[in-house]
């Protein structure tokens, strides 16, 4: 049946897992997921495996499988919201194994249900994707034949995807902070700027430095613009407020 | 050299009670997330302890660590707060005495009187704000700030550990060296405030104590700053209101510009050589131009 999983093969996807996958971005995690549903499908025998991942409320559900078939059913459950990962992400829980050909399976999930035995699988698990608090996705197993999902692969694949998951979320906490050292650099220069479009002002137009702010500020306020804005272009001598002042 | 703008003002009962607050409010939202992280880490450990296999247990515990490790960090920022609340209780009742700073704190934790922090911005390695701990760590920033060379500014480009002592702070930056050693230090050394791949200045520290330097606790006290105070939705940047941002300068630097029809980043440039040239402070050139006293160029 199952071939016991290798400790090489499990070591090298958790160092995948923890590099957000292959290839991916910093804050995509795109990569991220398509490496645990490929090390879902390779570690765990003879199942395939499917990744649902929903950042937010507002955002697109992002999916990965092996196989484009598979690709096409997460989608499709995504957007029906139907189907054990959906189930998953919903209450936080996993799904159980579950058989495909069942009362139970046929009447939670009609539209998925057919679709998964048309494609030849007869058994299917999931398992929640936890990001933080948040249960955010759920990674889906799903076995060919009739035998039961064994609960070490059911427990494997829980592992598995809590090391996505607490890897998403990292990457989630790391993206909060560089928005922040953005806001900040940017915050700091303006105000440097600010200043320099004081002297330039002052100078230009034989005025004190205050009154040169208060210049600079009456024409942002009157045209509508960033502070900030009009004292760079002061600065670099493309806005001369002598011809505009009001 | 003159001081720039330092925090006088006399002790009265209500700017201190207010730091007090806001100091021990963030020990306390410190604490929280050290709690937070320490409960992250146990979760961690737990699923290690009972992971099915020897990588997942790995897994697991590398993940434990980086919590147990941030929880540290946590630890360290609110005994900084703490620190600063507790010199503001006892300033309070000491009339007519300095406000004490944020970072007179920062550089004891550090083994030493003197400490700067600098930040910079998104796409320059120019320093845009200064907050020190004392007069001579403000003296040996205001060097680096002249001279556009020193330990700060290489932290913040290599994003790793700089030090130089002894004749090797010549051989390094053979400008602020010899600058810096005249100001009777010896020693100087710099981490990176870098957080999430992204680096915002450095801390750096003068004569720090013998064997700091090296040390994990630098590096934590850097962490801790930049985690709590600067790159933290309840941080503040400004270090309660110590962090200098040279308003004048600047604004001396935007006159000259105008004066000398150049960028405005050629009369910073000339602002700062004649400082170093005269052996003063920046700011004390730039209120000389706002006075109309000099005329650079």
């Amino acid at each position: 049946m199952t071939n016991p999983v290798s400790q090489q093969r499990l070591a090298k996807a958790f160092v995948d897992l923890a590099a957000g996958g292959e290839s991916s971005e910093p804050s995509d995690p795109t990569g991220l997921l398509e490496a645990l549903a490929t090390h879902g499908t390779a570690l765990l025998g003879d199942c395939a495996a499917t990744v649902v991942y929903v950042p937010d409320d507002h955002a697109a559900a992002q999916v990965a499988a092996t196989g484009a078939d598979l690709v096409r059913l997460a989608r499709d459950a995504a957007a029906w919201g139907e189907g054990p990962g959906q189930q998953a992400r919903r209450t936080g829980h996993p799904v159980p194994d579950t058989e495909l050909g069942g009362e139970r399976a046929r009447r939670d999930w009609p539209r998925y249900t057919p679709r998964a035995l048309e494609l030849g699988y007869g058994r299917v698990a999931a398992l929640p994707l936890r990001v933080g608090a948040d249960t955010l996705g759920a990674l889906v197993l799903l076995g060919r034949g009739s035998a039961a999902l064994r609960p070490e692969l059911l427990e494997l694949g829980q592992s598995l995807t809590d090391v996505a998951g607490w890897t998403l979320d990292r990457e989630r906490r790391l993206s909060a902070t560089r928005a922040l050292a953005d806001q900040l650099g940017e915050a700091l220069t303006s105000r440097v700027i600010i200043e320099q479009a004081k002297g330039t002002l002052a100078a230009r137009l034989s005025v004190t430095v205050d009154e040169a702010f208060r210049l600079l500020r009456a024409h942002a306020r009157s045209h509508r613009r960033r502070l900030s804005e009009v004292a760079r272009e002061v600065v670099e001598h493309r806005l001369d407020l002598r011809s505009r002042q009001q | 050299m003159t001081a720039g703008r330092t925090i006088c003002g006399m002790a009265t009962e209500g700017g201190a009670t207010q730091g007090k607050i806001s100091a021990e409010r963030k020990a306390a939202v410190a604490r929280a997330r050290s709690a937070h992280e320490t409960i992250r880490a146990e979760r961690c450990e737990a699923q290690a302890a009972e992971a099915p296999t020897e990588a997942l247990r790995a897994a697991h515990l590398r993940m434990a660590e980086l919590h147990r490790s941030t929880a540290h960090c946590h630890l360290t920022a609110a005994r900084l707060q703490d620190d600063y609340a507790s010199r503001l209780a006892l300033w309070a009742g000491q009339r007519g005495t300095p406000r004490p700073r944020f970072m007179t704190g920062v550089a004891e934790a550090c083994g030493t009187s003197s400490a700067a922090l600098t930040l910079v911005g998104a796409d320059s390695p120019d320093e845009l704000t200064v907050a020190a701990s004392d007069e001579s760590a403000r003296a040996a920033q205001e060097l680096e700030f002249l001279l556009g060379e020193g330990p700060a500014r290489d932290a913040t480009v290599e994003v790793r550990p700089v030090m130089a002592a002894g004749p090797g702070l010549a051989v390094r930056w053979p400008g602020y060296g010899p600058a810096v050693t005249e100001l009777g230090i010896d020693e100087v050394a710099a981490v990176p405030l870098s957080l999430a791949g992204v680096c915002v200045g450095a801390l750096a520290v003068f004569d720090p104590a013998p064997g700091f330097v090296g040390t994990d606790s630098f590096t934590e006290i850097a962490e801790a700053l930049t985690r709590s105070m600067i790159l933290s939705p309840d941080g503040d940047a400004g270090l309660y209101g110590a962090a200098e941002l040279r308003a004048k300068v600047h604004q001396a630097a935007g006159m000259v510009s105008v004066q000398l029809e150049c960028p405005v980043a050629d009369a910073l440039e000339l602002i700062k050589a004649r400082a170093f040239a005269e052996g003063v402070s920046a700011r004390s050139v730039a209120e000389r131009v706002l006075d109309g006293e000099l005329r650079l160029g």
